[in-house]
């Protein structure tokens, strides 16, 4: 097939989501979220804790369904797809998770290659592209017979990177990709992050209350607050978004239009 | 009226669990018998359930073969009975005794364990990130862990058997004075293969309960350390109040006419 210039031109957004509702019983978690990440481009949602951000996440990556409103990949709705179709789609996806959840039961080689391992890819080549991706985030090859358990939260950070970029996804998922991180090892995460999306060509979505590493590794941002979008731009903007919302979290002050519930 | 919502909302919540459960057992089943496989996993689960259980398993089996010889000697001498004593230990050993004793120290050992495996799993994000590597969770940890206690237990409550019918020999000819040929013939004579295949199949259903419920309550656990300690105790009791029932459900089906 050749290509279509006319098509291209008006290539559905890489990722859209539209009016997502979910809720857990009567507490409404997402209240209508409308988001639109284009291809190839990292998008960071911020929010505070409890804001929606992670069950936003959860949502697009398709570990919860939402109760209403669609989440297009590709302009194909994934909102309702069958269980073989949802694993076919979650080939193209690589997540972080913030804790690193890294499978306590495997060495750290295995837990790069779980997917490799999983398409029935011979171990021996498994293992040489998990040392190659250990490799490009800047671990050690001495690290890839340790178990998770034996190492620091940074190194597990980026074993957990390794592991999200190990089949090539098109789009990746960060959860709080610096939490629990000093801020040194945070920056060198974010670096990494930066470097792995660009030479990858992947679309990235990235939720965090790190101000920091939302500057660093976001070509936009949206806000999320009560569960809708009450602010999106370019990162250049985000000091000039005339926000009270947004000037109140990017300078971390207590008073402001934001009021923190402390009871849930 | 408070007392009826009350009443009602627990007959609700009852009713839900219930459904969960059988959903879930339906779902794990399923995952049983469909690809993909993992050799390398039920074979792993296989050892940890059958082979690091023996120790476990026949030290009950065979303290139970030696009381219940001492108990019914000293029993049945009452009405001058002693004679059944082989019998008595035979058949107790591997209609009853055998695979219950086996699958409440397996439900204490190995489903304590499961529950407190995939529960942490489940609050370190673990499970979620085997979704998101393209791999069910139903195969890759539960699927591995039912057909390993549906294949092991019936192992286990052979050798429990063995273990401790020589428990009541043991006792018998060392402290009772009988002859070990006659204890041994006596042993065989009313033994019928009904009762030792009842015995294996009470065991592969105990196996299927203790590996479901610590999946189950291990999967569904949430809340940190406290949620992955409250389903670890779940699943040791639930398992042993199934053990239980089912035990008598299946002893009606064998043997009542």
């Amino acid at each position: 097939m050749t290509p279509n210039p006319f098509r291209t031109a008006v290539a559905p957004p890489k990722i859209a989501l539209e009016g997502v509702h979910k809720s857990f019983g009567t507490k409404q978690v997402l209240n209508g979220v409308n988001i639109h990440v284009k291809r190839g481009e990292s998008l960071v949602v911020i929010g505070g804790s409890g804001t929606g951000k992670s069950v936003m996440l959860k949502c697009i990556l398709g570990l919860m369904e939402p109760d209403a409103g669609s989440i297009r990949i590709d302009g194909q709705d994934t909102t309702h797809l069958r269980p073989s179709e949802r694993m076919r789609l979650m080939q193209r996806f690589g997540m972080l998770f913030q804790g690193g959840a890294l499978f306590d039961s495997l060495p750290v080689w295995e837990n790069v290659a779980f997917a490799l391992l999983q398409r029935r890819m011979p171990r021996r080549q498994a293992r040489e592209i998990a040392f190659e991706k250990l490799a490009a985030v800047g671990l050690a090859a001495s690290v890839g017979d340790l178990r998770p358990a034996e190492l620091s939260g940074g190194m597990q950070k980026r074993v957990a990177l390794a592991r999200a970029i190990a089949i090539h996804p098109e789009i990746i998922f960060f959860d709080e990709p610096t939490t629990g991180l000093d801020p040194i090892m945070a920056d060198v995460i974010n670096d990494l992050i930066v470097k792995c999306v660009k030479e990858l060509g992947a679309t990235a979505v990235s939720i965090t209350h790190d101000m920091a590493s939302a500057r660093k590794i976001a070509d936009h941002i949206a806000m999320l607050y009560k569960g809708q979008v009450i602010w999106s731009g370019r990162t250049e903007d985000i000091d000039n978004s005339g926000n009270p919302y947004v000037e109140q979290f990017i300078h971390g002050c207590a008073d402001g239009p934001i009021t923190m519930e402390l009871r849930g | 009226m408070t007392i009826f919502a009350a009443v009602g909302r627990l007959c609700l919540l009852f009713l839900a669990a219930a459904g969960r459960l059988v959903l879930f057992a339906g779902r794990a089943l399923w995952s049983s018998v469909h690809p993909p496989f993992y050799p390398r996993l039920i074979l792993r689960q296989m050892l940890d359930i059958g082979y690091f259980s023996l120790p476990v398993v026949g030290l009950t089996a065979i303290f139970s073969g030696m009381v219940l010889a001492l108990q019914s000697h000293t029993g049945f001498a009452r009405f001058s009975a002693e004679g059944a004593v082989a019998t008595v230990v035979i058949l107790s050993m591997t209609r009853e005794l055998g695979p219950v004793l086996a699958g409440l120290m397996v439900a204490g050992r190995v489903g304590a364990a499961m529950a407190a495996e995939i529960g942490t799993m489940r609050v370190t994000e673990q499970i979620d990130a085997l979704v998101t590597l393209s791999t069910n969770p139903f195969k890759y940890l539960v699927a591995p862990r039912l057909i390993a206690g549906l294949l092991m237990l019936p192992c286990l409550v052979l050798v429990a058997d063995i273990i401790g019918v020589f428990g009541g020999y043991l006792i018998g000819t060392v402290k009772l004075g009988f002859n070990p040929s006659v204890y041994v013939s006596r042993s065989w004579e009313y033994l019928e293969q009904l009762d030792v295949i009842s015995g294996l199949v009470k065991a592969s259903v105990f196996g299927f309960l203790i590996t479901l419920m610590g999946c189950y309550h291990g999967y569904h656990s949430k809340g940190g350390a406290q949620g992955v300690g409250r389903a670890t105790t779940s699943a040791v009791v639930s398992a042993s109040i199934l053990i239980l029932i089912f035990n008598y459900i299946i002893t009606e089906l064998f043997f009542a006419r």
